[in-house]
């Protein structure tokens, strides 16, 4: 049963047109929803939310026409990208609001506000006006806020963005709990794509407007469709190379490397093609491989767990992601190989072959 | 091109006492981190280094000089904010050209310079442009180059990626580090973002609460952490710190975690916690990737046994909590293979281990 | 809670114009707006048409009929004509400009230079700020009678100056002007200052600080950044003081009575006179549509030059 359906949703906008959109989020399933900033995803928030109308199309909740629903009335609770905290209430205050709203009882606020308080670690700031809060502060009590509706479904509109990258990563985990501890639905938007990847049991990817790519998130990882999903998602980004099917269409030439790769599966003879390959799956050997290649290393960004190389071949840059802490040279030349099991083809039209 | 020492540097608001007794020495040319949670103090340090604030106490030398009764506009120092504060009612090039035209240089060098610098920093075809009308990523570039136009002595830099989307972080990330080698300048860097100052950095001044926690090189401090807030800090995924206490039983030395757990020591990390005498409590730490399932392989290693609790797509890895009673430890499942709620063993090699004191965050075991 | 899957209890489904008030802002706003709408038009309309109809008969009060019947004494345009050669009506036309040529330069750069001064915080500031509003806050008539008492023969100017009693500012030909003038500028830099600060506080600290740490000078960066960001409040500031000007009786009637003679007889102090005095109230009527018509062009093109700079 879907919890949330969008149908054909089309809204226009100065800048862009955002849609035909079509979505099917089950009940009790964390949707993620990820695109560059300023592409429509808060929109689509709104959109079944119900503070803006779709110019064309549906947004069906349960099982009803949502178009006559009032926001109140679609059981949702929904946490802004600014937050939009009462200014003039306690951070208690703020967080019982919908409680107190929907007429609960002063056991199930205390125990609602219990529970949120300690989950986001809130509890020696409930007493502060959010004047008097930092922004993660903020961002938390705003998410309490939202937790302690006890709504069937919560929008998250880029939740903790305002936090620091550890508190960040303990946080994404804790939603994830929570939300399979309740079995509430969740639609996330976040332009973190990492965040979103790690955090959504689907994904839908939007760019310019569109749904590029909807999947779990090994899908859109693995397989992306297109070369624009390809490189939104995974950082560091997936590394591109222009290439162009030998005439026996056994192999790859890939100009810019001087050398090629051997292809697996019927494709045109002669014709061109984009290579893609993650930093990850660039190796780098020692012996000489069969296909390998000579790379020259610009930089080192040692990570700890894993070391990210920069190397060049005349103007593009490629990143190499190797596991451990590897220690080359700058200016050092190293020959690497592709994993062949994990080479993307794409069309020129960018679609995945 | 300066060094710059900081000497025992106290800023005070009132009561609050934002940066305490801070002391670092930065050589010339050297591109150094300021990295630590938001609140900490490291954009407060960055601004008494520019000269935006007063120092309470301590002093700041730039090759050797105190600037202190400098005025900013005569200390040459660059300085890229954090929301880049562009003059958005001037052209790229008028902004460019700024602090070249209020040295009074004549036109033509002027304008040498700037479509010079225009092109490195790849924003030429907006020149004439309003500054305002740029993508936040080009805003980012003009920022950089138009401090980097006057040739400061030093550069400071206050988070200046994190308004950037991923992909473009990434890029400018090699971009920065290619720049600081061509300029030559020092540079020092404002962020909180552990993964920024380790892939920038030459070293990195990790700062919690106003204290300086540790300086050295990246690998450095992740590989010899000196304190347990080092440790959590440094590191993607964080270290697993567990803390407990430490309890003496049937002659096995094991740490009672306050969750309930228990981890019995051995092997190295066991003579690390036993090394000073006086250490009744601390916090275990392996870091994620160390931990292994599958066979036993050294009779030091430690084993565990928990449930898997959550599993998370990170990049081209899976990443595993395991729930041992109400402890949770962060793992690899490099095999793809564990599901939800699957009883799993899993091993913390001792070697690999860390020993922290609970009460004073150090660690223990170093010599 | 609700279910999201079952249909929700209190719909407020209600067909009805009010419920769907109740959703739209837009017409909601419309609903709001409406009383106030109402009052402008007996305030401001209304009256406009009357004066409109005035202005185009030769009725005065001295007529014996009730304005209503103005139109038995029609004369279409001849007040209009009348204007332009009436001597007196250039004159105090001429005055007019003149203060606020004089007048509106000084408040703006006084003003901005205590603006200046008011930008960074030093201690005291809450309180300068309230003493530098005062000015502005006191009735112009009463800043008429004070002005009126500084500048007499005997007053305490002419006192502190070392001046002979004998030397007259509110009747001298030439020094009447003069007195007006800096009673105007002493009333109204406060006003500019006000304008000019909010103005100047609202160019972004950091870009301020940035053109710092490039090197520029406090002036530098002030011709540089302050100044070009304060354009448009700049103008409104000018416009609004300008527009002002051209009403300015209160402190010219009361420390001058618009002379000696007619030296200090602005258009507003010549309307007052043409209409309590002489009665021609039809003649008046032309005459302050034709004033409102000519300022609100100039206002327009300022507020238009406004609207596309801020783009």
């Amino acid at each position: 049963m879907n919890a949330i359906k969008i149908k054909n949703v089309i809204k226009t906008y100065p800048e862009f047109t955002l849609g035909p959109i079509n979505l099917e989020i089950n009940k009790g399933e964390f949707f993620g929803i990820f695109g560059p900033p300023s592409t429509g995803k808060t929109s689509i928030l709104k959109l079944i939310l119900g503070l803006i109308q779709p110019d064309e199309g549906q947004v069906i909740i349960g099982n009803q026409d949502a178009n006559a629903m009032g926001v109140s009335e679609r059981g949702m609770s929904m946490v802004f990208q600014n937050l939009a905290l009462f200014p003039h209430m306690t951070g208690r205050e703020n967080i019982i609001f919908p409680l107190k709203e929907g007429g609960a009882s002063d056991e199930e606020i205390s125990q609602q506000l219990d529970m949120v308080s300690d989950v986001l670690h809130i509890s020696h700031i409930l007493d502060k006006n959010p004047g008097q809060m930092s922004g993660g502060e903020r961002q938390r009590i705003a998410l309490g806020r939202a937790f302690a509706a006890n709504s069937h479904a919560m929008l998250l509109d880029e939740p903790i963005a305002a936090l620091d990258a550890r508190l960040r990563e303990e946080m994404r985990v804790e939603l994830k709990r929570l939300q399979r501890e309740n079995n509430q639905t969740f639609v996330y938007v976040s332009h973190d794509e990492e965040e979103v990847m790690a955090i959504s049991d689907r994904v839908a990817v939007i760019i310019d407007g569109k749904i590029a790519q909807l999947g779990t998130p090994d899908d859109v990882y693995s397989r992306p469709n297109s070369i624009s999903v390809a490189e939104v998602i995974g950082s560091p980004p997936m590394n591109f190379f222009d290439g162009q099917f030998s005439d026996d269409s056994m192999f790859i030439n890939i100009k810019s490397l001087g050398g090629r790769l051997p292809v697996d599966g019927k494709f045109k003879q002669g014709s061109k093609v984009t290579l893609g390959i993650r930093p990850e799956d660039i190796w780098l050997t020692q012996d000489g491989d069969k296909y390998d290649f000579e790379l020259s290393i610009i930089s080192v960004e040692p990570l700890g767990g894993y070391t990210i190389l920069n190397a060049q071949v005349g103007n593009q840059i490629i990143k190499i992601r190797a596991p451990g802490q590897v220690n080359l040279a700058e200016g050092s030349n190293q020959k690497v190989s592709f994993d062949q099991r994990r080479i993307h083809l794409f069309s020129t039209k960018g679609k995945r072959l | 091109m300066s060094s710059i020492q900081i000497n025992n540097v106290t800023k005070r608001f009132g009561d609050f006492t934002a940066v305490e007794d801070l002391s670092l020495d930065i050589e010339e040319g050297e591109f150094v981190a300021l990295l630590g949670p938001s609140g900490c103090g490291k954009t407060t340090t960055m601004n008494m280094i520019a000269g935006i604030e007063d120092i309470s106490e301590g002093s700041i030398l730039f090759d050797g000089q105190d600037l202190s009764s400098t005025r900013i506009q005569d200390r040459n120092i660059g300085f890229v904010f954090q929301n880049y504060a562009i003059f958005t009612h001037l052209s790229v090039y008028r902004n460019l050209s700024y602090g070249l035209e209020v040295k009074k240089i004549n036109k033509s060098e002027v304008d040498s310079r700037v479509r010079a610098m225009a092109d490195r920093m790849s924003i030429t075809h907006r020149l004439e442009q309003p500054a305002s009308s740029l993508s936040v990523n080009e805003m980012q570039k003009l920022a950089i180059g138009r401090s980097a136009i006057v040739e400061p002595r030093i550069f400071l830099l206050d988070e200046p990626l994190s308004n950037l989307d991923a992909g473009f972080r990434a890029y400018m990330r090699a971009e920065l580090k290619v720049l600081q080698h061509e300029f030559g300048q020092t540079m020092i860097y404002v962020t909180h973002d552990q993964i920024e100052a380790m892939s920038l950095a030459d070293k990195i001044a990790i700062i919690d609460q106003g204290k300086l926690m540790q300086y050295g090189s990246p690998l450095d401090i992740y590989n010899s952490p000196d304190n347990r807030f080092v440790a959590n800090f440094i590191g993607s995924p964080g270290m697993n710190l567990i803390d407990g206490k430490l309890r003496e039983e049937k002659s096995q030395l094991k740490l009672m975690v306050h969750g309930g757990a228990e981890i019995p020591l051995k092997g190295q990390v066991k003579s690390n916690f036993t090394s000073d005498g006086s250490v009744h409590s601390g916090s275990f730490g392996i870091r994620p990737q160390d931990i292994y399932f599958g066979d036993k392989r050294s009779s030091n290693d430690i084993e565990m046994k928990g449930i898997v609790d959550v599993l998370e797509r990170v990049g081209p890895k899976r990443i595993v909590h395991l729930q041992v009673s109400e402890t949770n430890f962060i793992a690899f499942d490099d095999q793809d293979q564990l599901k939800l709620g699957e009883k799993v063993s899993f091993f913390l090699p001792s070697e690999k281990s860390m020993a922290f004191d609970e009460v004073s965050g150090r660690r223990l075991g170093v010599i | 809670m609700t279910d999201i899957t079952k249909e929700p209890e209190n719909s407020t489904n209600k067909q009805g114009y009010w419920a769907s008030v109740a959703r739209d802002g837009k017409k909601m706003g419309f609903w709001f707006i409406l009383p106030t709408i109402i009052l402008l038009l007996f305030i401001v309309i209304f009256p406009l048409f009357m004066q409109l109809y005035l202005s185009v008969t030769w009725w005065t009060p001295l007529e014996g009929i009730p304005w209503y019947r103005a139109w038995e004494v029609f004369s279409w345009g001849d007040n209009y004509v009348y204007q332009f050669t009436d001597e007196r009506v250039w004159g105090a036309l001429w005055r007019t400009i003149l203060i606020m040529v004089v007048a509106v330069p000084a408040q703006f750069f006084l003003g901005m230079s205590l603006a200046y001064l008011f930008m960074d915080n030093f201690p005291g500031r809450k309180i300068f700020y309230s003493i530098m509003l005062t000015p502005m806050m006191i009735v112009p008539a009463v800043v008429g009678l004070m002005f009126y008492l500084l500048f007499q023969g005997t007053g305490p100017i002419n006192v502190h100056l070392g001046l002979p009693t004998t030397f007259s500012w509110l009747t001298d030909v030439n020094r009447a002007m003069i007195s007006v003038i800096i009673a105007d500028v002493w009333q109204w830099t406060p006003l500019m200052f006000l304008i000019l600060l909010a103005g100047m506080l609202g160019v972004p600290s950091d870009q301020l600080m940035a053109a710092k740490l490039l090197g520029g000078s406090n002036w530098q960066n002030f011709l540089k950044i302050i100044l070009p960001r304060m354009k448009a409040v700049i103008i409104i500031a000018l416009v609004l003081r300008a527009v002002e000007c051209f009403k300015i009786f209160d402190l010219v009637y009361i420390m001058t009575k618009g002379g000696p003679g007619v030296q200090t007889e602005t258009i507003s102090v010549f309307l007052y006179k043409m209409t309590f005095g002489e009665f021609e109230w039809s003649y008046v009527a032309a005459l302050g549509l034709t004033i409102l018509f000519v300022l609100s062009i100039l206002a327009a093109k300022g507020l238009a030059y406004i609207a596309k700079k801020d783009g």
